[in-house]
């Protein structure tokens, strides 16, 4: 028998998700009939998920149709530009986090030039520092300290 | 309150210079997200988010509604005018609005999107002046009971009701109720799926959840795609944009059967608008006399949708104000920036809140028609917006995000909640699990849980209380009887190939 591998794996994701929470739920109180406990709920949902994840890997029947077409370098350099952000901002500051930033994702696309990337992030700094810092009082400093 | 006196109300609300300027600010970003592809209205509430903060909560509901709506109005010019759908919600209106724009007949099309975007839009508005108030009059004979029966019922909605198979629609569902225990219990004040983190004690930030799932999930699946060709792109001129009569006979009477099912899709919890434009193209489709004129630019097949988009975007609001259980993904994300404002939706919200209730109704009527008179003599400008090359509209995206996110707390925490959602919503996208009902199953976890406790706990411990009392009863039949219907289908498919 042939199964779609990509629907099984999504599936099986999902189903390893639901085993984790299961696991960890049953640690959680009981309760009573009249005060159930704060791991019943977790708990059950946990088993319909796993039980909805049978049922999806079991309907995996048949011939793959279609490709993923997941694209792994434009998903890096976003969330890496992302990721950068997140973990620079508050140490290096708002514009050198943000020009960097800025930079990966522009050249997650391959039409980005030097001069469009340089001019958005000059622009895209500037209006942030005089909307965000300026007019908004967001308490992000500029440049590090 | 009266329909007069709450009008009345509204009008001093909503005509402020304040709210107005908000309300102008709202509907033309939402305009602006709306006609380009790739971006939806959710990402356009984060990058407006940080505004609000410093605005009273009634004009800071008057803008973030208006991007929605605005969304709505301007999704149809990629559709039209490139076969791109400017967000998921005006995906149908290229099958007929295309084959117009390549019959020189464009600005005929983007009229009457318009002007049925505007009469969905106001049908939509009379029902939730008529409805809500009364709706929150009977919401207040609910008992958790009922509460938790409409919530299943909701959930169950958005779960089967979303395009594809409604089994990975309940399993999204399930999931984003799962996460939704993360958190401190506040019945008993556990601490669940907390890992030790600190950040983790309040729950997963829901902005952070909606711009990873939805902003930059989006923007994933589009990045690294060729440039959209804009080659073709028709300059629009005024005079073109006149329909002939017989356009205008055509079209009226579609027009208001897409109203009136985008309105029933609005106010059904967990079914949006999506849905609801589907809906309304294949009524159309059935009801015609000659069914083969659809995707060869017949204008009913743009009218009705656009009517109904629009109609059910305003609907919702009426189970998310009147019940707090949002309507679709949308209204989720607008209750959640409520409660950020100390606003929570429930029965006696018209009464509490007739202010900003009536405000907020006003300010629809004001906003629709700001709309109607921004996109029509200004679509030479919208049509501009769409040569804006992806190069320099993801990375601001991008930037607008992790700055708005970051602004909710000034913690960099849920900045990196936002990669995880992203990769979450890129990775179901690409096998094709709906990423919405899981974004409800996360906004209705803690009330739903909370609520069949409570029930419990006044029925001392009797399971028979969720059936007992009628209108619980009758939810929870009504889920059953949805859920059957649903699902069925899929199962006998799945039976007939084996």
């Amino acid at each position: 028998m042939r199964f779609k591998r990509n629907e099984v794996f999504a599936a099986l994701a999902m189903m390893g998700f639901g085993l984790l929470w299961l696991w960890i739920g049953l640690g959680y109180s009981w309760g009573n009939s009249v005060r159930i406990g704060a791991g019943v709920f977790p708990v059950a949902l946990s088993i319909i998920l796993i039980g909805l994840c049978l049922g999806l890997v079991i309907m995996a029947r048949g011939v793959e149709r279609r490709p993923l077409g997941i694209r792994f370098r434009p998903v890096a350099l976003i969330l890496g530009g992302i990721l950068f952000w997140a973990l620079t901002v508050d140490v290096l500051g708002f514009v050198p986090a943000s020009a960097i930033m800025l930079a990966m994702c522009a050249f997650a696309e391959r039409e980005s030039t030097w001069f469009s990337t340089v001019a958005l992030v000059i622009f895209l700094c500037v209006f942030g520092y005089a909307v965000f810092i300026v007019a908004l009082k967001i308490p992000l400093s500029v440049l590090g300290g | 309150m009266g329909l007069i006196s709450g009008l009345a109300l509204g009008l001093q609300t909503a005509v402020t210079l304040e709210a107005l300027v908000f309300c102008f600010l709202g509907v033309t970003t939402g305009m602006f997200i709306g006609v380009l592809p790739g971006i939806g209205p959710l990402a356009a509430v984060a990058m407006i988010l940080p505004v609000t903060y410093h605005l009273e909560p009634t004009v800071a509901l008057i803008m973030l509604a208006g991007i929605f709506y605005g969304a709505q109005y301007g999704g149809s010019t990629a559709s039209i005018l490139l076969n791109l759908p400017g967000t998921s919600t005006t995906a149908v209106t290229a099958i007929d609005g295309y084959p117009m724009a390549q019959q020189g007949r464009a600005g005929v099309a983007l009229f009457i999107t318009t002007l049925s975007s505007f009469i969905g839009g106001c049908f939509a508005i009379v029902l939730l002046m008529s409805f809500a108030p009364a709706l929150g009059t009977l919401a207040l004979k609910f008992s958790s009971a009922e509460y938790f029966s409409v919530m299943l019922l909701g959930l169950i909605a958005a779960a089967t009701m979303s395009l594809g198979n409604p089994i990975k629609g309940v399993a999204s569902v399930v999931a984003g109720l799962m996460l939704a225990m993360v958190g401190m219990d506040t019945t008993s004040g556990t601490l669940r799926y907390t890992f030790g983190i600190l950040e983790l004690q309040d729950g997963l930030s829901l902005v952070a959840m909606a711009m990873g799932l939805f902003g930059v999930a989006e923007i994933l699946k589009n990045a690294g795609t060729p440039e959209r060709d804009t080659s073709k792109l028709q300059s629009v001129r005024l005079r073109d944009l006149l329909p002939t009569r017989q356009d205008l006979g055509q079209c009226w009477k579609p027009t208001l059967r897409g109203a009136t099912i985008g309105s029933f899709i609005g106010v059904l919890p967990g079914a949006g608008p999506t849905l609801a434009a589907f809906l309304a193209y294949a009524m159309e489709k059935r009801v015609a006399r000659d069914p083969s004129r659809f995707g060869k630019g017949a204008i009913e097949g743009i009218s009705a949708p656009e009517a109904a988009n629009n109609a059910s975007t305003q609907a919702a609001f009426i189970p998310t104000l009147a019940l707090g259980i949002p309507g679709d993904a949308g209204m989720a994300v607008l209750l959640g920036a409520m409660m950020i404002h100390g606003i929570q939706p429930h029965a006696e919200f018209f009464t509490l809140h007739a202010g900003l209730f009536w405000g907020l109704v006003v300010s629809f009527w004001i906003g629709n028609v700001m709309l109607l008179f921004l996109n029509i003599p200004l679509i030479g400008l919208w049509v501009r917006i769409l040569t804006i090359p992806k190069r320099m509209l993801f990375p601001s995206v991008i930037f607008f995000i992790c700055v708005g996110v970051y602004s909710v707390n000034n913690n960099p925490f849920d900045v990196l909640m936002v990669i995880i959602f992203g990769l979450v919503g890129y990775v179901m996208n690409a096998f094709q699990y709906p990423t919405a009902p899981l974004l409800m199953g996360f906004i209705l976890g803690p009330m739903i849980e909370q609520h069949f406790r409570r029930a419990l706990l006044f029925s001392r411990g009797d399971y028979t209380t969720f059936v007992d009392r009628p209108i619980s009863a009758g939810f929870l039949a009504a889920s059953a009887l949805l859920l059957i219907v649903m699902v069925l289908p899929v199962i006998k498919r799945w039976g007939r190939k084996g």
